[in-house]
């Protein structure tokens, strides 16, 4: 049976975190094609159509892979995870429903009249649709994100004596201050994903001398998007989020921290290596007080250490989250300065100069960082809600499937990562295309009345 | 309440056999209509508008069956591991073949996909039919609600059995006469004419095959036939059904033959859904420790007020994606097929 549990977690981790690759893109996207859509039309401005067409390509493809790896997220709730829907069904269903009911379906209507419907519908039309469909993708966000802070944070039920949790508050469950600020965080850290994507295919463009007025114009949205949502993905939500973690969880925050022994001024360590069995952070650098700061606005409070709780408590694996949690930190960090040196250099008008050219590189390879930073972000929530699946409530190890056993896991495992791996170069192969290609051909390709054809096949 | 929704779920899954079964019928009747590359492209740029859609009424139908039967939802998925499994898989290889294959106009990429998508189609099609043989025909549900079932064995029910194979033989044909029927309304010339006689032949095969179905059923849960008996209202969805198999059969009217084999689906759906009642998780050995839709009605209520301003909505985009894409498919040029790069994917 632990074999089995060990499976089942190792699946839905792989499955969820690959399917999120693709939805932090198209969220944050979708925002920047509104943007990029609305300059076409309110400044009369052929580049930015011809960017939107071309974001919008890139658009579809990553919206296509996200709708099939998340098919298997919901069903998994039943077949890998049985239990915990038995006893919360009634509660998390309705988000789940209501994804399904109001964002889903909006979305598929939208998408194919996004992708192919420009011509047809006329660009102030079309502007709408990508406006609803940004609504869409950003309401399957939250949908989901209440269900996650359920979990994290459970409210608005109660317990019944057959063991299943029956909904109390509807709105309770909506209004959840966990989901208030996970979403508010999440959504800040898919445009930053979408902005680092756009500043690099951009600064790649640049660099190869290619479409450089198109580079141009995206790399002033796409600098701008980035500073700001990378500061508002720091301040105030992340803020606010480890507040969350500080008051709802402190054994996580404890173990995000590599906190060993309680006390006040807490320090926040840049780097170190958490030693479990010495209890222990090895090799650490400090700034003395900051934890405190961080968790309860002065730099004296108490913060709890993983000594004040006892050890069946403590996340089960406080290794990786320490270094989740510091890897997004970290990279976070760096984020707001690389996109503060960006748009520096771009207001100076220094970004095409060759002494220049290592910050556009640095800008170029810095698009899987939002990724890597975004992945170890949800790790650090996952992780440090464990062992509990339901934060406080039930145990991960209580919400398996009954009668499913490791052969069974291990075989689906194995099938997602054979299929995924296919899927995944067929996506990369598709995307360089597109980036190959880039905007110009797009707006060349406007001018021929036979080119609109394939539209007809072309639908996603 | 829980009664209420017992239909509200029926309901949701009958329309995603209606919807998403004239996309997987279209992959399957795909090698028998289309012989051009240019009909091969048309198959999908009829589907494309919609399959996206269409797959979501499965989505939705998972979400709102774990919101308001969470121990069903749990029992089925789990006792249905891996088939289930095989589904996700089929759903998204189906999924990339239709949205893959327009973005590269090479040749061995589009018969890939061409492939994919076909072989795609029948699995899936099977497969929702293997799924309904199994609900019809229950499982050995334990006292824990859960249950295990080998994926075929030659003399114990499996969920790969002789039973389960006819009913997911009659639902692929079923899928498949409403691809052809789908496709006979949305496209002309030869394509549409091969469609439309593959939709009367697929009709008499899909009322032997229902006929032969409805038969073993008696034999494998002879209750369901004595429950139907008694209600009433339910006649009216086999009177439907069979409506929808003469319209499929006759009529000169492409709109009605698709208008007809989904009447053939959504009555008959409907019509086991009236017969299964309350029952939704049938345990064959023990009908005691059965799953049944009913209870408290807690936050169904809630459930019933956001499920029905959600269908309106839905009812909205269907007409506004239906009315977008009216009239025929439009022929798929063939030098744009040919060009290779910056061919207008707008």
């Amino acid at each position: 049976m632990a074999d089995a549990l060990f499976w089942h977690r190792v699946q839905f981790a792989f499955t969820i975190v690959y399917h999120y690759l693709f939805p932090q893109l198209t969220m944050g996207l979708a925002l920047l094609l509104v943007a990029m859509k609305g300059l076409a039309l309110y400044r009369k401005d052929p580049l930015w159509g011809d960017l939107a067409r071309f974001w919008t390509r890139i658009f579809g493809i990553n919206f296509v892979v996200g709708v099939v790896t998340g098919l298997p997220m919901e069903f998994q709730f039943g077949t890998n995870w049985g239990r915990f829907s038995q006893v919360t069904g009634a509660v998390i269903g309705h988000t789940l429903g209501m994804e399904g009911v109001f964002a889903f379906f909006l979305e598929s209507a939208l998408v194919g009249l996004l992708v192919f419907g420009d011509k047809r519908l006329g660009p102030r039309a079309h502007l709408l649709v990508a406006a609803l469909l940004c609504l869409g993708t950003w309401m399957s966000g939250y949908f989901i994100i209440c269900a996650n802070a359920f979990m994290q944070h459970p409210v608005a039920y109660a317990m019944e004596a057959s063991g299943r949790m029956r909904l109390t508050s509807f709105v309770e469950l909506m209004a959840n201050p966990w989901a208030l600020a996970a979403y508010a965080h999440n959504m800040m850290a898919s445009v930053v994903t979408a902005s680092f994507v756009v500043c690099s295919v951009s600064a790649l463009w640049v660099l190869r001398a290619r479409h450089l007025p198109h580079a141009r114009k995206a790399l002033k949205l796409g600098l701008a998007a980035g500073l700001v949502s990378c500061v508002l993905v720091a301040f105030p939500t992340g803020d606010t989020q480890a507040k969350l973690v500080a008051r709802y969880q402190p054994v996580a925050l404890a173990a995000m921290e590599g906190r060993f022994e309680s006390g006040p001024q807490a320090e926040i360590s840049v780097i170190g290596q958490p030693n479990i069995p010495e209890k222990r952070l090895d090799n650490p650098i400090r700034i003395p007080g900051a934890l405190s700061f961080l968790a309860y606005g002065t730099f004296h409070s108490d913060v709890k250490g993983l000594d004040a709780f006892p050890k069946e408590e403590w996340p089960t694996n406080i290794e990786v989250l320490y270094y989740a949690f510091h890897v997004m930190a970290g990279l976070g960090t760096m984020f707001i300065g690389l996109m503060g040196l960006g748009n520096l250099l771009r207001w100076r008008g220094l970004l095409e100069r060759p002494r220049f050219r290592p910050f556009l590189w640095l800008l170029f390879f810095a698009f899987p960082f939002p990724y890597i930073a975004t992945t170890a972000g949800w790790m650090t929530a996952e992780l440090g809600r464990q062992p509990w699946l339901v934060f406080g409530v039930m145990r991960t190890a209580d919400g398996s499937s009954l009668r499913v056993h490791a052969g069974s896991v291990l075989f689906t495992l194995f099938g997602f990562l054979g299929l995924y791996f296919v899927m995944g170069l067929l996506f990369v192969v598709l995307i360089l295309r597109e980036v190959g290609r880039g905007p110009s051909v797009t707006a060349h390709a406007k001018e021929e009345p036979a080119a609109i054809a394939p539209d007809e096949v072309a639908h996603a | 309440m829980p009664e209420v929704w017992f239909f509200l779920v029926a309901f949701m899954v009958a329309m995603y056999f209606v919807l998403d079964g004239f996309d997987l019928g279209a992959a399957m009747v795909r090698p028998f209509v289309a012989r051009t590359d240019e009909e091969r492209a048309r198959v999908f740029a009829a589907i494309g508008p919609y399959w996206d859609g269409n797959e979501v009424w499965l989505v939705a139908a998972g979400g709102t069956s774990l919101c308001v039967f969470p121990a069903a939802f749990a029992s089925v998925f789990g006792g249905l591991y891996i088939p289930l499994f095989m589904v996700l898989w089929g759903l998204l290889v189906r999924g990339i073949s239709i949205e893959f294959r327009h973005l590269s106009h090479d040749a061995l990429w589009v018969s890939f996909w061409d492939f994919t998508f076909v072989v795609s189609g029948v699995v899936l099609s099977l497969l929702f039919g293997v799924a309904v043989g199994n609900l019809l025909r229950g499982f050995p549900l334990g006292d824990d609600g859960a249950f295990e079932l080998d994926l075929f064995s030659g003399s114990r029910p499996a969920v790969l059995d002789l039973y389960t194979l006819l009913v997911g033989l009659s639902v692929t044909l079923a899928f498949a006469l409403q691809g052809a029927a789908f496709l006979a309304w949305k496209t002309d010339g030869d394509l549409g004419e091969r469609a439309a006689r593959l939709r009367k032949w697929l009709t008499v095969a899909v009322a032997v095959a229902f006929v032969v179905t409805f038969f073993a059923t008696h034999r494998v849960r002879p209750e369901l036939g004595a429950a139907f008996l008694g209600r009433p209202v339910g006649w009216l969805f086999v009177v439907a059904s069979l409506v929808g198999l003469g319209l499929a059969f006759r009529s000169a009217r492409a709109l009605l033959g698709f208008v007809g084999s989904s009447l053939v689906i959504l009555g008959s759906a409907v019509s086991l859904a009236v017969a299964a009642f309350p029952v939704l998780v049938f345990a064959a050995a023990r009908p005691e420790v059965s799953i049944v839709a009913s209870g408290e009605a807690g936050g169904l209520r809630i459930a019933l007020s956001w499920w029905a301003l959600g269908m309106t909505l839905v009812l909205g985009y269907y007409v506004t994606v239906f009315r977008v894409h009216r009239g025929k498919t439009p022929r798929v040029p063939q030098e744009a097929q040919d060009q290779v790069g910056g061919d207008g994917t707008t």
